[in-house]
């Protein structure tokens, strides 16, 4: 247990608003996205700026109590869930957009300033923040850094660590550092890249600097509707074969088409295999040859239809379909668990057949939403999590579909992050010479690994008590 | 040539190394002298054959206690501090496969050793190419291009190293190898050690093998020159063209001097348009329309190659000083404006070469005749201007008498702290390119 003493010294830093305690306020705290895990923290703090985290490590450095960050708890991976760790900072209330450079194209943003938001106090410039994750209505700056965040649109625009410029971090300490900036190419090691994707163990970024994007000229979206989802992965490959670099190619399966119809009507045909959501952007010119060649490879894999999308309403509709399938699937049934693996992109129909017969085998709906382009697929495995048989084939179908990505040449996850959730899988990706110089790197920046302890790498000495032994995997 | 010729003080490491490795992988003597450093040549050159090799080479570095440079074809020895200490230089030019190049997943698996030219050169069988183009790809080795995070006019649209490498390996100080991603696109399991490798300038590790995504090339490109009346304008022009509907491949303003360079008549921007043909011919159109008023000359084919192959080079170019500038685009017009006032004032011969969409512009200042210069003094000017606009300044070449006097990458480096806690955990004796690079890490 805390301290009094301590509660009220956050109190004193954070303001009584910025401290939570009562036990049913912290249930909203007890997981992620990723619900297959919970814990609540004791306390959560809500600080307002950089210097009072700072004051907060500052403290817990002090008294030797560990911490997690949170962003909007919008991950997936389990990456903020309290393990040994008392004290969640959250940064919510940090949401200052700290000024935009229209002319250098670059933002500074705290890191509680949702993702869309970014974009959209730049849309009357013309410009854009690229990485847009799924969940970027809510999704924080702050998440995104720790998880180098993905989106449809990072096949041609990169992701998150590719956007980011610079960032303030605050050091378990309690130090605060200004890695990287505004201006690129500063001498040294590329720290900025190695905090981005950390997964908030190296300490709470309080801002980052983000580069900008001018929206692309034109856009033409084209929607594929195939027989089999072999026809459409295989379009897939063809398409990155043919040397065309679209925007964003996705893919979503029947089950998924029938959830997404049932909830937003856009008038997906219900019957067909699979869709493909194609979007080119760029100069205006470039895109009827590009469109032309992407319809008629749909076509040699017998797609039924191609069209491309009327307007920027139908575009829009498009998008949200695909953008909100992931809460659509809530309507198939009581509990989902999202995956994330990686594939090289030509063995998209190796790895949907082998998710295929993994459901099969463990009697388990699968539905398939995912970025193709990239190889990154997003089964979702569908359960009741009050069956506790159910729930153990749900990760124990979970483990083999991202062993099978591994054997394939893959990797465990492409945009959710390692968290609590695929700790276990680490060693099928790294040797324990890797894994131990990735611990050393983060005893650089948390010598007493303080920082969202429990995280990305396996610790068989640690002593937690988990209610999913599966991610202690032995060294 | 064997250990035994080698001048005595250097003898008794030369002898150990090759009775830990064995002829075939050293070299001795004056062989060394390629690869020497603020004239100092290492006692050995290592070429390692396998990546078993190279960790034997540096076990055996790590137990004597010597210090390791590690190297391609030695382009850029002349950056960075002088080695503390310099007993071997460790090149990886043995090491030169392209291991898998996938190119329906439009990813490339390449050992350090291989060439930009010569990967190149492999990929464009298949119309790809990686984006990337530094100075001189014919000797600038996968290695020493992440190590040195070295990029071209091309970054501006195709983004450098840090965008396009998804999988590394490297041998540590002590023999261990180890991996970073994956060979898959997209990945964000564990660290990115590509990002901590990329520009740690061979402190951290022997990168021995990388993964690349790579792109199509352009079906159809060409140069625009577009004149202007001087750099500053030339600058500004960048701004504006930036600004204008074109998805150029490059914006590269240069001064008189660098456009003499190129046999160009004036200061000029250059800009590379590249794509379809469809798409080329729209940009090319409108960029004419945007300069109605002034000279707008469209290179293609050969010409086009030459220029580029120039506007790339240029930034290598030998130099008694040479500087890169990094700094926010809309700063560098009035900064270079100081720069050519200085410069002239000085009588110094100064070529710049500014790619203005990424804030960067490379700076070599010539020889004066007859009497001595302080070097030193314009250098710090320099620094001084850049830092008062929030940029910073490497120099890339220093005449001798100045080395003492200027830090080459600069003091005062944010978040140094943590990078040398990082160097101390991965190379714990400092024997990997000791005391090179910033801070003399």
């Amino acid at each position: 247990m805390l301290s009094s003493r301590l509660l009220t010294t956050l109190c004193a830093i954070a303001g009584d608003d910025g401290v939570i305690v009562r036990p049913h306020e912290l249930r909203v705290y007890e997981c992620d996205g990723y619900t297959l895990e919970k814990s609540a923290p004791d306390v959560v703090v809500l600080p307002r700026s950089t210097e009072q985290v700072s004051q907060i490590l500052r403290l817990l450095d002090a008294e030797g109590i560990a911490f997690v960050p949170r962003g909007a708890g919008t991950g997936l991976s389990g990456g903020c869930l309290p393990l040994d760790a008392p004290v969640m900072i959250g940064t919510s209330r940090m949401k200052r957009i700290r000024s935009i450079d229209r002319v250098n194209r670059r933002a500074v943003v705290e890191a509680g300033v949702v993702n869309l938001s970014v974009s959209n106090a730049v849309k009357a410039d013309g410009l854009l923040y690229a990485p847009d994750p799924s969940s970027q209505m809510a999704c924080t700056i702050g998440g995104n850094v720790a998880e180098n965040s993905g989106g449809p649109h990072t096949l041609k625009y990169g992701v998150t660590t590719n956007h980011v410029l610079g960032i303030e971090l605050v050091l378990p300490s309690g130090e605060v550092v200004e890695l990287g900036g505004a201006v690129e190419d500063v001498p040294g090691y590329d720290l900025t890249g190695l905090v981005v994707g950390s997964e908030g163990t190296f300490g709470i970024v309080t801002a980052a600097t983000l580069r900008l994007i001018r929206q692309p000229e034109a856009c033409t979206t084209l929607l594929a509707i195939f027989e089999s989802v072999d026809d459409a992965t295989a379009t897939v490959s063809d398409i990155i074969a043919a040397g065309i670099v679209p925007a964003a190619i996705e893919m979503m399966d029947q089950l998924i088409v029938e959830a997404v119809e049932a909830a937003f009507r856009f008038g997906f045909p219900t019957d067909a295999g699979a869709v493909l959501i194609i979007e080119l952007d760029g100069l205006a010119a470039g895109l009827p040859p590009q469109a032309e060649k992407i319809t008629a490879l749909c076509q040699t894999r017998r797609a039924r239809s191609v069209r491309v999308a009327r307007d920027d309403a139908e575009r829009a509709a498009l998008w949200k379909s695909r953008k909100r399938a992931f809460g659509a699937v809530g309507r198939l049934a009581p509990s989902y668990c999202t995956q994330d693996g990686v594939v090289p992109r030509t063995k998209l129909p190796e790895i949907l057949q082998r998710i295929l017969s993994i459901g099969r085998r463990y009697d388990l709906r699968i539905g398939n939403v995912f970025h193709a382009g990239d190889g990154n697929i997003h089964p979702i495995l569908l359960f009741d999590e009050r069956d506790e048989k159910q729930v153990e084939r749900v990760l124990a179908a979970g483990r083999e579909i991202l062993e099978a990505c591994v054997e394939l040449g893959g990797s465990v996850t492409g945009e959710h992050g390692i968290g609590v959730e695929k700790i276990a899988q680490m060693p099928l990706l790294f040797s324990p010479d890797d894994l131990l110089i990735m611990s050393e790197l983060r005893r650089v920046f948390d010598p007493h690994g303080r920082c969202n302890p429990g995280k990305i790498f396996p610790t068989p000495g640690a002593c937690v008590e988990t209610t999913r032994p599966h991610r202690r995997a032995a060294l | 040539m064997t250990p035994q010729d080698v001048g005595n003080d250097r003898s008794q490491i030369a002898r150990r190394l090759h009775d830990a490795l064995g002829n075939g992988v050293a070299l001795y003597g004056e062989a060394t002298r390629t690869f020497a450093i603020d004239g100092s040549a290492p006692a050995a050159v290592l070429y390692p054959a396998t990546v078993a090799n190279v960790r034997d080479c540096l076990a055996v570095a790590s137990e004597l206690s010597l210090g390791v440079v590690p190297v391609g074809n030695g382009t850029q020895l002349h950056l960075g501090h002088a080695p503390r200490s310099y007993d071997a230089a460790l090149s990886l030019r043995s090491l030169r496969r392209v291991v898998a190049h996938e190119t329906a997943d439009m990813t490339v698996t390449v050992e350090a050793g291989c060439t930009l030219a010569e990967l190149n050169a492999r990929l464009s069988t298949n119309g790809q190419w990686l984006p990337l183009d530094p100075p001189c790809p014919e000797h600038t080795t996968v290695g020493a291009l992440i190590a040195t995070d070295a990029w071209g006019p091309s970054r501006f649209s195709q983004g450098k190293v840090r965008d396009l490498l998804i999988g590394i390996s490297a041998v540590l100080a002590d023999g261990r190898l180890i991996h970073g991603g994956g060979r898959v696109v997209k990945n964000v399991a564990g660290y990115d050690l590509m990002k901590l490798f990329t520009g740690s300038f061979g402190t951290l590790g022997v990168i021995t093998e990388a993964t690349f995504k790579v792109r199509p090339r352009p079906q159809v490109s060409s140069v625009l020159v577009c004149e202007s009346p001087s750099m500053a304008d030339a600058v500004d022009d960048a701004v504006e063209i930036i600004a204008a509907p074109l998805a150029p491949l490059y914006v590269t303003a240069l001064n008189p001097t660098a456009a003499s360079f190129l046999h160009l008549p004036s200061a000029a921007v250059c800009v590379g348009i590249g794509g379809s043909a469809a798409e080329v011919a729209v940009q090319e159109q409108r960029l004419q329309s945007l300069r109605a008023e002034r000279s707008v000359v469209r290179h293609h084919g050969a010409t086009a190659t030459r220029l580029l192959n120039g506007l790339r080079d240029l930034p290598s170019y030998n130099a008694s000083l040479g500087a890169r500038i990094s700094l926010l685009p809309t700063e560098m017009a009035a900064l270079l404006r100081d720069v050519e006032e200085r410069t002239q004032r000085d009588q110094l011969p100064t070529a710049i070469v500014a790619q203005v969409g990424s804030g960067v512009a490379h700076l070599r200042c010539g020889k004066r005749d007859g009497d001595a210069y302080d070097w030193a003094a314009l250098g710090r000017w320099l620094r001084q201007c850049v830092a008062h606009t929030g940029g910073h300044v490497v120099f890339d070449r220093l005449p001798p008498d100045a080395r003492g006097h200027l830090d080459p990458w600069g003091d005062a480096i944010p978040g140094f702290a943590l990078m040398r806690g990082i160097k101390q955990k991965l190379d714990p004796r400092g024997i990997l390119s000791p005391g090179r690079f910033v801070g003399k890490l």
